[in-house]
């Protein structure tokens, strides 16, 4: 039996599996399918390039049983890896006067290539053979030669669109193998003369990729060029694609560009900024599914189910992650015994807030606390899983192959049902351990003061170390507000602070909200940890938006001294925090 | 080519007690920077290059400065920064312009040990451009007892941790088109974090990792954990192969890396040495031989530079046969 959870790259996924696997949320982000420029924002996992592989042409056709012509679009896949133009070389053009020319016509040369590409491998029903070629030496052909190509197009002999597009494939990558050939000579740091053509956006992709949608068995709409991971584009690259952005010919050419929070700037070539209203849109995925956990939920069981029911296995998401039944029935009776007591020393409105907000933080802190003797609080079951991934799917997906590929282990010739509590908990708990710095601690603090990025991630550790620590108290607490999951910033946080919490966002510890300040004059910034860390500090991961507003002195003693939450533990949550009760958001209580 | 010979230290002087033109190292925050140093007796060395990471100076600068004392007026420095390849390649090439003698036959006694993976790359390439010129070349790798001294539960043992950038290593881009699927090729070592950075970062089609066979494996414990390692691959990832290599061999890790290429044949190939500096020797020379290889390095973000390793009891020479640094025409 397969593995249903495994990871596979969503290009390497044929359109069938695509459509059978893959749950449509391209309506969560409406924008996306229309013409314009878009930037898409998320984490990796977030499940943006799975977006772009549906939004294909293959895809696309079974989706919407529609012919291809028919489409609103043609979606070219354009993803950014370190095997295309990223290369350590490019770097030697920094200082280079043609820095700029270069990198566009790279650029370029890439993205024809992928336009080629997906022209070739797609099968056109009522194809015109003679408007195909009339295209390809009037425009392509015509057009490359003005950039300084000095090669042959032999369509002549072609009796079919694929044909044609195959040749016209070649020349694009023949004109890409050029530019490598060139980059690879860089090393040394002697540029040689570049003698080859310089293609542009304006003079060559754009006009040519607009007279090519005009052809009539193509969409209408415009070419979306679907930039995936454009944080790899270098400081040039990046400048360039702004550039482009920002001559606003999407009607024609539309970006899709997906980041992953690591976008270097959004300056064109001429120091200008891309403007967001009428240059671009955005969408920050995390944030989406982070507000509105219902919908995140809903995608992931259908995700879920989908794979289970691939390899044959009838069971819903719920039977095939089990809870704990122990551990939810000791639940169930003190969510009971709370709405019994509920008209006595009920502090919420309802019986079953007290229920919803209690019951699970009084059974953890019967525990024996967070060390590793004594009964020990499980993190089996659906919904508990889909907290701990943090509106990420990839966080479910991943810790889920390794529990199918244990339980498959441990049940032998038996098929797999479901997924044992236990196996879950301790994927679960080894995965919370791998993220989390445990070693950090060992680290001498004399050592290495040189190395910012080392004094960062040092400072970063501190902080979640004392953040995911604060929180446990706060949640075997007697507090009214006891499942906190966020800090609130009472005052702008300073430029080391900054530093710091922008590390923990780029590296998946910290996720970025907004929310009204303590004040009411503004708004202020909300930082989540992730939930992944709830094993490692002992916290329930299930929803509510619970924060503590915290100020840049206590940010500072986070950071910089461990001993910290060691204080807050012997003058006892209580008095180092208010009890705040901010408005529950029962939306994200799941 | 003749493996590279174990040399127990004891007998590491009257090994390496012969006339060397240019004397090549890596000062570090390992004591196993100092060993090849140690036994090499001074008079007999005409130029060091002593290459050393100028940020951390604070943690290599005693090793450094013995290096300094031990070679006085002919040691000459070249700084390799860690998270800037280009100043790298031209500090090396600087290093090793002012060195290398103008004869028309030279020996140069490279000492491997304690060099990033990277600025070794490097250096072998600026080697290989300078391979007519007539350099015997001699690589020294001195062993390590143990890594990660501070654990003795092997699961916990670390030795970096974070990666700060995948990138592609400077002289060695391959040949890589865009419409072919990725293969990484990966020599797995104790860095496993490093390995799931390089497959998120080049998210390939196919997967290959290189295994030490167990008998050449450090401990059993780590030959255990190895297993475990590419037991998670195989449940997280489609498409994962395993082969093996010699980790103390650059001859046959270079043949292994090359037939595992060749079982997929038009794609991209990315090789990944994350084991030992021998077998990182391979594959440059396997990228030498065939120069669609790509190859890349993962920048480490944390050093365990404390309770990095201890010193083994032997150290690995090999005399390198001047067609391994040419590049075969394709």
């Amino acid at each position: 039996m397969n593995n249903p959870f495994s990871v596979r790259t969503p290009e390497e996924i044929t359109a069938t599996d695509a459509h059978t696997l893959f749950v449509d949320n391209l309506s969560d982000f409406p924008k996306l399918l229309d013409p314009g420029h878009m930037f898409i924002h998320g984490p990796r996992g977030s499940g943006k390039s799975m977006m772009f592989r549906y939004m294909k042409p293959d895809c696309q056709v079974l989706y919407r049983a529609s012919a291809l012509k028919e489409l609103a679009f043609f979606g070219v896949y354009c993803p950014i890896r370190n095997t295309n133009l990223s290369l350590t070389e490019l770097l030697r053009l920094k200082t280079h006067y043609a820095d700029v020319v270069l990198n566009e016509h790279f650029m370029v040369a890439y993205f024809m290539e992928r336009v080629s590409d997906a022209l070739r491998g797609t099968d056109f029903a009522e194809a015109d053979l003679s408007a195909t070629k009339l295209f390809l030496e009037n425009c392509f052909a015509k057009r490359l030669r003005r950039c300084g190509w000095r090669g042959e197009l032999p369509i002549a002999d072609c009796g079919t669109v694929q044909q044609c597009f195959s040749r016209m494939f070649e020349v694009c990558e023949d004109l890409y193998a050029e530019v490598m050939g060139f980059i690879r000579h860089l090393s040394t740091g002697h540029i040689p003369d570049y003698k080859g053509p310089l293609c542009g956006y304006l003079d060559f992709l754009h006009p040519v990729i607009k007279e090519l949608k005009s052809l009539p068995f193509l969409p209408a709409g415009p070419v979306f060029l679907m930039i995936d991971d454009a944080d790899n584009l270098n400081l040039s690259q990046t400048l360039v694609l702004n550039s482009w952005v920002a001559t606003r010919t999407s009607s024609d050419v539309s970006l899709k560009i997906s980041t992953q929070l690591g976008y270097k700037t959004y300056r064109t070539i001429s120091g200008q900024y891309i403007d967001r209203t009428h240059d671009y849109t955005e969408v920050y995925i995390d944030a989406l599914y982070t507000t509105n956990k219902s919908k995140y939920r809903d995608r992931v069981r259908e995700v879920i189910q989908k794979r289970l029911a691939l390899v044959g296995i009838s069971a819903t998401p719920e039977e095939f992650f089990p809870e704990d039944e122990a551990q939810e029935a000791a639940i169930k009776k003190r969510e009971e015994d709370l709405i019994a007591r509920h008209a006595a020393e009920g502090r919420g409105n309802r019986p079953g807030d007290d229920a919803l907000r209690y019951a699970r933080p009084e059974y953890i802190a019967s525990l024996k606390g967070p060390s590793k003797s004594g009964a020990s609080y499980s993190y089996a079951g659906f919904s508990q899983l889909v907290h701990l991934s943090s509106a990420l799917i990839r966080y479910f997906l991943e810790p889920a192959a390794l529990m199918f590929s244990r339980q498959k282990g441990d049940s032998g010739a038996v098929p797999v049902q479901f997924i044992k509590p236990h196996i879950q908990d301790e994927v679960v708990r080894k995965e919370s351990d791998n993220l989390l710095f445990e070693e950090m601690d060992k680290l001498a603090s004399e050592k290495d003061q040189e190395n910012e990025y080392y004094i960062k991630v040092r400072k970063l550790s501190n902080l979640i170390h004392n953040l995911g620590g604060v929180f446990h108290l706060k949640l075997i607490s007697s507090q009214s507000e006891r499942r906190v999951f966020s800090i609130a910033l009472s005052d702008p946080p300073d430029t080391e602070i900054g530093a710091v919490l922008a590390l923990g966002v780029q590296q998946g510890y910290l996720q970025k909200a907004s929310l009204g300040n303590k004040d009411g004059t503004g708004r202020t910034h909300r930082y989540i940890l992730t939930r992944r860390l709830a094993p490692s500090f002992l916290l329930d991961p299930s929803g509510f938006s619970g924060y503590m507003f915290v100020t840049n002195k206590y940010l500072h003693d986070a950071m910089d001294d461990p001993k910290t939450l060691r204080r807050i533990k012997g003058k006892g949550v209580d008095l180092s925090f208010a009890d705040e009760q901010p408005e529950l958001d029962l939306d994200s209580a799941l | 080519m003749s493996g590279a010979h174990k040399v127990p230290l004891a007998d590491l002087a009257s090994r390496l007690a012969t006339p060397w033109n240019v004397f090549v190292c890596c000062a570090s925050f390992e004591g196993r920077c100092l060993t090849v140093a140690q036994n090499l007796n001074p008079s007999q060395v005409a130029a060091v290059l002593v290459v050393q990471n100028g940020s951390i100076s604070s943690l290599i600068g005693t090793n450094a400065a013995h290096l300094q004392k031990m070679f006085g007026d002919r040691c000459v420095q070249a700084d390799a920064h860690p998270s800037n390849p280009v100043a790298t390649e031209d500090n090396l090439a600087q290093g090793l312009k002012s060195v290398i003698p103008e004869d028309a036959e030279w020996s140069l006694l490279l000492d491997i040990t304690t060099f990033t993976r990277e600025a070794l790359l490097v250096l072998l390439n600026q080697l290989r451009r300078l391979g007519s010129r007539g350099c015997r070349l001699t690589l020294a790798y001195t062993g390590a007892s143990r890594y990660g001294t501070d654990e003795s539960d092997s699961e916990k043992v670390w030795l970096t941790r974070g990666v700060k950038e995948v990138r592609s290593v400077l002289g060695y881009p391959g040949g890589l088109l865009p419409s072919r699927k990725t293969h990484l090729i990966v020599l797995v070592g104790f860095e496993t974090e490093r390995v799931s950075s390089l497959i998120s970062s080049y998210e390939p089609a196919i997967i290959s990792l290189g295994y030490g066979p167990k008998e050449s494996s450090i401990t059993d414990e780590h030959h255990k954990l190895n297993l475990m390692f590419h037991q998670q691959a195989v449940s997280l990832y489609d498409g994962v192969n395993r082969f093996e290599f010699a980790p103390n061999s650059p001859a046959e890790t270079k043949n292994s890396i090359i037939a595992q290429a060749a079982k997929f044949p038009n794609t991209n190939v990315v090789v990944a040495p994350l084991n030992t500096k021998l077998s990182t020797v391979g594959a440059a020379f396997a990228a030498f031989a065939d120069q669609r290889l790509h190859l890349c390095y993962a920048e480490a973000a944390i050093y365990n530079f404390s309770h990095y390793s201890s010193i083994g009891d032997s150290c690995y020479l090999l005399q390198v046969d001047r067609h391994l640094m040419m590049s075969e025409p394709k």
